[in-house]
């Protein structure tokens, strides 16, 4: 069904916003279907790295920031946070396991 | 292209997804729960084990099939499925003069209620194009291959109306429990891709 964690994530906040009132789904669909046209515009239908969410994703930032919802300084400060917070994570993982009483 | 990249560009649009949450939920326009709660519900509770109960009680219930004719959200709630992305439902029956494939060649619409979120084909640009341009060599494709003098049908869905495929029922099922019959339909065969299942196949 999802293929990518970051997919269902980015499918439940569109119907979560939906759900709350915030966005009405029509207004979201309204993009999607501006942003799939786009990617088709510009490749062929046998082509590869078509990802459905992907356009999803577009169109739910673009929803957003049309809608006033979100400002685009807000989304790069929290992209900033998440980035070194997902950095660090990495660098530990990358160290290896530790050992209990090390 | 290299698993490396495939990673790397799932990472960024990983990061952009939660970068957006992050800010909703600071906001508070939404909280990390209420997106659970729908992943989960999507994931556990929505699938085409519904469909194949509506499809089934058509199959056995001739009172029952004429309702969903007539209106196809109304009966599909009898049963207990609806909500979102299922507010106007046709259903359209295959017969062995008419065989119906749903597609959605603007934005990959589908019943959720009834089947769940889509398989990755029903998303993809080629299905959305030749679904309609030459279903017969779809079909074809899918492993479903119809006599000439069939009429093929190719449902497009809206933002206004999703459809639903109500397959043949197969010879030799006679006798089988509502259940029974439930397991013969499979997912691609109420989208139109394929027929139910032979009993014992």
């Amino acid at each position: 069904m999802f293929d990518e964690p970051w997919e269902s994530r980015a499918f439940g906040i569109a119907v979560a916003l939906h759900d709350a009132g915030v966005v009405d789904f029509e207004t979201f669909r309204a993009r999607l279907i501006e942003e799939i046209g786009a990617w088709q515009a510009e490749h062929d239908p046998a082509a590869s790295g078509y990802r459905y969410y992907e356009r999803w994703l577009a169109a739910l930032e673009r929803t957003l920031l049309d809608e006033k919802l979100v400002d685009p300084s807000q989304v790069e400060a929290a992209r900033a946070v998440l980035q070194r917070e997902w950095a660090h994570d990495h660098d530990r993982r990358a160290a290896g396991p530790r050992e209990p009483d090390g | 292209m290299s698993g490396d990249h495939h990673h790397d560009h799932d990472d960024e649009l990983a990061l952009r997804a939660a970068a957006l949450e992050a800010v909703l939920v600071e906001k508070g326009l939404l909280t990390t729960d209420q997106v659970d709660a729908i992943v989960e519900h999507y994931e556990r509770d929505l699938g085409p084990q519904n469909g194949a109960r509506v499809v089934a009680r058509a199959w056995v219930d001739p009172a029952y099939r004429q309702r969903l004719r007539s209106d196809g959200a109304a009966a599909i709630r009898e049963l207990g499925y609806g909500g979102f992305e299922g507010g106007t439902m046709v259903v359209v029956e295959n017969t062995p003069d008419v065989h119906n494939v749903v597609v959605c060649t603007l934005c990959s619409c589908y019943p959720w209620p009834v089947l769940g979120l889509p398989p990755s084909w029903y998303k993809s640009p080629a299905y959305r194009a030749r679904a309609v341009a030459e279903p017969r060599a779809v079909l074809r494709e899918f492993g479903v291959e119809l006599p000439a003098e069939t009429e093929i049908r190719v449902w497009d869905s809206t933002s206004e109306v999703r459809y639903l495929v109500v397959p043949q029922r197969p010879e030799g099922a006679d006798g089988l429990s509502e259940d029974e019959l439930a397991a013969l339909v499979t997912r691609d065969s109420m989208i139109g891709t394929g027929l139910a299942l032979e009993p014992g196949a």
